[in-house]
């Protein structure tokens, strides 16, 4: 082995009493004390004292390696990293022997078994960190621009506020103009003023301001189809969908006017009142028509060109083709949205089938200017103005029937609350009556609640029963008055139902391209609810608006502008630190065969040069590759074969057990057996590496040289990140090492690592380090 | 009132509980998770309800007093007024069931006496269907079925036989052997004991009409 004679401090944790109740502290003093290491010990080294004697010896006896024993590593390597850091040692220097969860916990033997254990695994790490080299963090710079997914207001919101801090923004929108669901909604309630706000006088500067802005990048008509790469360096594959007509377009409208075809209007809600080829509303942005390729006759197969003959600037298209584009972005957030919850599915209510229950949605388009009856209030059976007017609340909210949803969608008594002023203001005739079962004005709403009663709006306490159709098709509200407990019959020429805000489609599809975790409400869940509102599962994806949780205009630009303040941060920190324990290759040894292009990450490429390049942000140090290359040229930074090797000289003992456990989950599950309180014999001898597959032929054949009983590898489950690839080639690893070895006597093994599964861990450990050697 | 529904409340399917609402929540006759304890007094349940519309009954109403741990609930006429309809099964936002409430009170009420007078009329269901091993609507609701139906209703009854074997139906009751094996399962399970058991407090109880019975009060 090659050893370096520089000194080692080795510092042993008490852990006030977890480690010294069952190790002998002096001994292992003691037995680790030799001419090139240093011993000192602690009650507690995380505390600060702790940790002060540690950076005050590094100093005071000029240590160049340090070696922990304490707890496991899982729980204060970084914290220990960094101590040894501030002393002015590379925090490749420092090893951690797990004395706690892995020895003092986990075994039921004698003082003396356990202390020999806590021996060995304490000059296992000082051989290893002996062969240690320095490892140099690796900085990767992060992509300063950011991609917003959704044009509605929060990502109009969040996209403007990082365009004005100099961020170079891409903004990604499915349909043909920005604006989303506020365009449709005509008026909005605030909180401090009693009046209704024009939503388009609000929200039609800032789509021209995103149209105009030099630091937005606005793609219409276009869906995120793929993002790879990590947080600080995104790629995103997105497809420019055809809209058949070209950016020369003025909008002068020509086309619209000839086009013989009439369709769907989604924005006054499924009305029969627009053209194949059209702008989605007046204020559109950006000012582009586009065709609508189900309905237009040429390009459903038949013969049309009015459209192109009358453009005078030649902005048909109808050869158009989608385009993939590809975007390097740090940082995305997802302001996807919500959709209406669809009526019908409270068939009770008569959605879709009484041609005058309408959603609070189309009652807005109904009072809209730019809607279908150009503001007049107007039922839609016969466009005569109704006297009689009944809204239903939470439809679809706060219902436990697996056609609605548990939660408040939160905005809807106060949409409710601002139709029925709306009505009041406009037409003082007409009666309108409220069915709730809990008004929720919160805040400062609640003045809006009052002036809303100061209107003469009527209240009645009760979630209606169903809603009936007479023959000349006005409705009957049945409803029980549960404050006087009288079932009412209440007649009604509209019924308008407060729909539930749900998470659209395009959030639970952006969240799974995301790979994002979603709540059980299917929208897309924050990292902590209080501290954390804006952040998801993933480093450098963030979330805001509807796409979170249901909320209203106010609530969702306060936190489209807390997500793009959280994506600015992130940027400015200018670059991240990756993990330095992944894999290196060393050119002067590689022969350039590829055959560690095998990397089932696709970590590793062939450079311009014809050099094997190792991709640090996809690497994850799983170690696949080092088995691959015969020339040796490919290890793991931390784990080097000759650091193994060391660690197995320093804590095999004739008679042990000698278990190779991948770091994540399976280091973990033996961590748990020792936490859990279960136990298993003290001479099984753990070491941790990336995965199994960088077991190699040597070391198992130095376990057995030095009088091992039997060698275990514990892999990665296939449900984890990493063992999902690795697994199964940590299985042919294994049995190719079978076959080399001839496996003397059935004494190698392989097994599955499973957390809850500690128990069953535990007994492998018990019945391999038991088994009788066979000669 | 709030009175501890132990002692008084055991008996044939209500579970010894402190509540009544946990008598509900235990009883083989709701499902496991019936929202009682989530129910938000919306009315869906009132207002969906056909018995509500043309009698006192109010199930929204029910459901508190249960919630309440009102006893006198056990008491209350109305609660026999529910035809199991289920439509506010079907309706309520919490995944309440007023119809399956109901039915943990009437068999309350059974037990304390109170409720045999609105079953009495029903032994005779039981009895005939001890007997042939199918259900027969009793003797004693034929006058009744008549106004309800027309007289067509005993002609098409006494020439029922005829009327299926004319479409090419066999008889519609159980062969001898079938009813053997129904009694052995009625035997078995205790069914005789219970109905004679019923029928015997059922004349006592309408001997000394007594409201309710509070044991140890």
């Amino acid at each position: 082995m090659n050893q370096s004679n520089e000194q080692v401090g080795v510092f042993i944790c008490h852990c006030g009493g977890n480690i010294s109740d069952t190790v002998d502290i002096k001994s292992l003093k003691q037995a680790i004390n030799t001419s090139n290491t240093i011993v000192f010990d602690h009650e507690y080294l995380c505390s600060n004292l702790g940790q002060n004697l540690i950076k005050k010896n590094i100093a005071r006896c000029s240590l160049k390696k340090v070696v922990i024993g304490a707890c496991t590593p899982a729980k204060h390597e970084k914290l220990f990293k960094k101590c040894v850091d501030d002393a002015g040692l590379n925090p490749a220097m420092l090893e951690v022997a797990n004395i706690r969860e892995q020895c003092s916990w986990a075994h039921s033997d004698d003082i003396d078994a356990v202390t020999q254990k806590a021996i060995s695994l304490v000059r296992g790490k000082v051989r290893r960190v002996q062969n240690a080299k320095p490892l140099e963090p690796i900085q990767i710079p992060i992509n300063p621009s950011a991609l917003v997914i959704g044009g509605g207001i929060a990502g109009i919101d969040a996209a403007l506020n990082l365009a004005n801090n100099g961020v170079h923004t891409y903004l990604v929108e499915r349909n043909a103009t920005i604006g989303g669901n506020s365009a449709k909604i005509g008026k909005i309630f605030s909180p401090e003023k009693l009046e209704e706000e024009c939503a388009m006088c609000s929200l039609s500067p800032l789509m021209n301001e995103v149209g105009l802005h030099p630091n937005i990048t606005l793609m219409s008509c276009s869906e995120v189809e793929n993002v790879s790469g990590s947080a600080g360096n995104f790629k995103v594959r997105v497809r420019k969908k055809a809209r058949y007509v070209n950016d020369n377009c003025m909008a002068c409208g020509r086309c619209s006017n000839v086009c013989p075809v009439f369709v769907e209007n989604d924005f006054n809600c499924g009305v029969k009142d627009k053209k194949a080829i059209s702008l989605s509303f007046a204020q559109a942005v950006p000012q582009i028509y586009s065709i609508d390729s189900e309905k237009c006759i040429n390009l459903t197969g038949g013969t049309c060109s009015r459209c192109q003959d009358v453009c005078k600037v030649g902005a048909i298209d109808f050869d158009q083709k989608d385009e993939i584009v590809e975007l390097n972005v740090g940082t995305i957030i997802a302001a996807t949205g919500f959709d209406e919850f669809d009526a019908s599915r409270k068939p009770q209510y008569g959605y879709g089938l009484f041609a005058n229950v309408v959603t609070q949605m189309e009652l807005a388009r109904i009072f809209g200017v730019n809607g279908p009856t150009e503001g007049k209030l107007a039922c839609p059976s016969n466009l005569s103005k109704p006297q009689r007017i009944v809204m239903i609340q939470c439809v679809g909210s706060r219902d436990e029937k697996p056609t609605g949803n548990r939660y408040c969608s939160r905005y809807c008594c106060m949409a409710a609350l601002k139709h029925a002023s709306l009505v009041k203001k406009k037409y003082p005739d007409v009666e309108v009556t409220i069915c709730y079962i809990d008004m929720r004005a919160f805040g400062l709403y609640e003045n809006y609640y009052r002036a809303a009663q100061d209107l003469g709006v009527s209240f009645v306490r009760g979630r209606p029963a169903e809603v009936i159709e007479k023959p000349d098709k006005s409705l009957v509200v049945k409803v029980e008055d549960t404050l006087t407990q009288k079932v009412r019959e209440i007649p009604a020429d509209l019924v308008v139902l407060s729909v539930a805000m749900e998470a659209s489609t395009g959030t639970r599809q952006i969240a799974q391209t995301l790979n994002v975790t979603l709540g059980e409400d299917g929208f897309i869940k924050e990292k902590h609810s209080k501290l954390k509102p804006v952040d998801t599962s993933r480093d450098g994806i963030f979330v805001c608006g509807t796409a979170q949780s249901p909320k209203d205009i106010t609530d969702t630009i306060a936190q489209s502008g807390l997500a793009a303040a959280r994506t600015c941060a992130f940027i400015s920190g200018g670059s991240i630190t990756l993990d330095p324990e992944i894999a290196r290759v060393d050119l002067s040894l590689c022969d350039g065969c590829g055959e560690c292009l095998k990397c089932p990450f696709d970590a590793i490429s062939m450079n311009d040069h014809g050099n094997v390049a190792i991709n640090p942000l996809v690497c994850n140090g799983c170690g696949y590759c080092t088995v691959l290359c015969d020339q040796k040229a490919i290890s793991i930074a931390g784990y080097t074969e000759e650091q193994i090797h060391a660690e197995i000289e320093g804590v095999l003992e004739k008679g042990d057990l000698l278990a190779f456990l991948s770091r994540n989950i399976a280091y973990a599950t033996a961590d748990n057996i020792g936490s859990s309180a279960a136990t298993y014999p003290a001479n099984t001898k753990i070491i941790r590496v990336p995965t199994t597959t960088i077991v190699t032929q040597s070391m198992i054949e130095q376990a057995f040289g030095a009088g091992a009983r039997a060698v275990l590898m514990v892999e990665e489950p296939t449900d984890d990140p990493i063992g999902e690839s690795v697994y199964s080639l940590a299985l042919d690893n294994f049995q190719k090492l079978k076959e080399e070895l001839g496996d003397p006597g059935g004494r190698i093994h392989f097994k599955k690592a499973y957390i809850p599964n500690y128990r069953g861990l535990a007994s492998t450990l018990t019945t391999l380090s038991q088994e009788e050697v066979g000669e | 009132m709030s009175e501890k529904a132990t002692g008084t409340l055991s008996g044939y399917d209500t579970p010894e509980c402190e509540t009544l609402a946990e008598i509900v929540k235990r009883s083989l006759r709701t499902s496991d998770s019936i929202g009682i304890d989530r129910c938000i007094q919306c009315g869906a349940c009132t207002a969906s309800c056909p018995a509500a519309r043309f009698t006192d009954y109010n199930p929204r109403e029910i459901v508190k007093r249960v919630m309440e741990n009102d006893c006198s609930v056990i008491g209350d006429e109305t609660i026999w007024n529910c035809f199991y309809c289920y439509t506010c099964h079907l309706r309520c936002p919490r995944n309440n069931s007023p119809s399956q409430v109901v039915q943990v009170l009437r068999q309350l009420s059974i037990n304390e006496g109170t409720g045999l007078d609105k079953i009495d009329m029903l032994f005779e269901y039981g009895i005939i269907f001890a007997e042939i091993g199918v259900s027969k609507l009793p003797p004693l609701f034929f006058e009744q079925m008549e106004t309800d139906f027309d007289e067509h209703w005993l002609e098409f009854k006494e020439n029922l036989d005829e009327v299926r074997s004319e479409l090419g139906l066999g008889p519609i009751g159980i062969r001898d052997n079938g009813r053997g094996e129904i009694r052995a399962i009625l035997e078995g399970t205790g069914f005789f004991e219970r109905v004679g058991r019923l029928e015997q407090t059922a004349t006592t109880e309408t001997d000394s009409k007594q409201s309710f019975r509070r044991d140890g009060k």
